[in-house]
């Protein structure tokens, strides 16, 4: 967040007086209260010299909830013509497994592919996704999987439940040998959940 | 005038000794155990996560959910582990006592749990349960305006005590649990049980001001002295 001289201070906690409103303003894990700029979580604060802010870079704790610009891990639980929807497992990079999981929507205008009639044609149910939020409008998590590493990471056969294979730009059932559509992701088969 | 000193011993305006840990639940997002003289509760907090059933979500902030539960061992006949209207309205209470301190807004159409479980009781479980329970947000991350400490005063034998034991607290004229924000000297919670005349109540309130300013202070030792055994590589970036 900070670019220019940056000072570490104490420990605070909840409810500390850093500083005051003439001195700093306050960004993630602080805010304003009569003038006085005082921590909301625990952890150490960088007070960034040029900028005149005040955040706190790293925390202990693992909670977080997912955020636009987040690349996330999710699995399709219902998928219509215009719209599929997919419960949220994972921020890729943070630690956190959201249990329950938080409920993403992908709308088939957030597709660039132009000749896609129905979501069903591209994202099927139980299909495991990598799909980045674009947005959090009216409090839904937006997704998309436009790009070559968005999209399906795994997907099952309809018939047996084996995995699928990838061959060429398809899925490949090896017991089944029915073929089917999906948008691949560049990393389907060896994608690697951190 | 000669000294007065209750049953255990203790001056009226003092506490009984305190114990506070953080971060006693793997499972949990937060948790905070205290242990107040005989009273023993621990807490477990999980989320921001998302409400189920979802009507219940909240457009512009998250919810707060709190249960507050007397193990059954935790007194001397067994406790019959169902809630009781005693627990029910002890769950309202410290759920309201923290909601306020909480930056709800920052995460809406979101739950935030809080388990409180009283393992051992013996007085005052309510404000040690929302002490725990503040514990436990912080651990979680969860931003707060505030810690809150809580502590109970009460008249017993005519004199004006805090921090009273389950023998006082059956025994006492008046009953007032406070729960107050340290840092900003913001009250979340006052109850009043019985009668006290206007003089009595500030010397009750301000002794449970004393007190809460006092647990406030262990409050926050006891996170920095959690917090500063951690290494810098386990720390997340946000």
């Amino acid at each position: 967040m900070g670019s220019g001289v940056l000072k570490r201070g104490e420990l605070v906690v909840p409810g500390d007086k850093v500083a005051v409103i003439e001195e700093f303003e306050p960004k993630y894990g602080f805010y304003e209260d009569l003038g006085v700029v005082r921590a909301s979580i625990v952890g150490y604060p960088i007070f960034d010299m040029d900028k005149r802010i005040v955040y706190i870079e790293k925390t202990l704790s693992k909670n977080s909830i997912p955020r636009p610009g987040d690349d996330v891990y999710c699995i399709a639980y219902e998928v219509s013509d215009k719209i599929a929807f997919a419960h949220i497992i994972k921020v890729i990079g943070r630690p956190k497994v959201f249990q329950p999981p938080f409920t993403g929507v992908i709308h088939i205008s957030r597709l660039k592919k132009a000749k896609v009639n129905s979501i069903r044609e591209i994202v099927k149910l139980g299909d495991h996704l990598y799909a980045s939020i674009i947005s959090r409008r009216n409090n839904v998590y937006h997704l998309t999987i436009s790009g070559p590493e968005f999209g399906v990471i795994l997907a099952r056969c309809p018939y047996c439940g084996l995995l699928l294979e990838k061959k060429d730009q398809n899925l490949v059932c090896s017991k089944c040998n029915i073929v089917e559509q999906r948008k691949i992701s560049k990393y389907y088969g060896n994608f690697k959940i951190v | 005038m000669s000294e007065f000193t209750r049953r255990d011993g203790r001056k009226p305006d003092e506490l009984r000794p305190i114990k506070m840990k953080v971060g006693v639940l793997d499972k949990a997002d937060g948790s905070a155990y205290v242990e107040q003289g005989g009273t023993k509760v621990l807490v477990a907090v999980y989320g921001p996560r998302e409400v189920h059933p979802r009507h219940l979500g909240l457009p512009e902030s998250a919810i707060v959910r709190c249960r507050y539960h007397m193990a059954p061992f935790s007194t001397k006949e067994r406790k019959s582990p169902t809630p009781t209207r005693r627990e029910i309205e002890l769950s309202k209470v410290i759920k309201e006592a923290l909601a306020s301190t909480i930056m709800l807004d920052l995460y809406p159409r979101t739950t935030i749990d809080i388990f409180v479980e009283v393992l051992q009781a013996d007085g005052g479980t309510r404000c040690a349960g929302i002490t725990a329970a503040s514990l436990a947000l912080a651990h979680a991350g969860i931003p707060m305006i505030d810690l809150v400490s809580a502590c109970a005063v009460g008249k017993w034998n005519g004199r004006i005590i805090v921090d009273l034991t389950g023998e006082e607290d059956e025994e006492c004229e008046a009953d007032m649990p406070v729960a107050l924000m340290p840092s900003l000297e913001r009250v979340t919670l006052i109850q009043l049980n019985g009668r006290l005349t206007p003089d009595e109540f500030l010397e009750a309130f301000n002794l449970a001001v004393k007190a809460c300013k006092y647990i406030g202070e262990l409050q926050k030792a006891t996170l920095r002295s959690y917090y500063e055994k951690i290494k810098e590589e386990v720390l997340y970036e946000q």
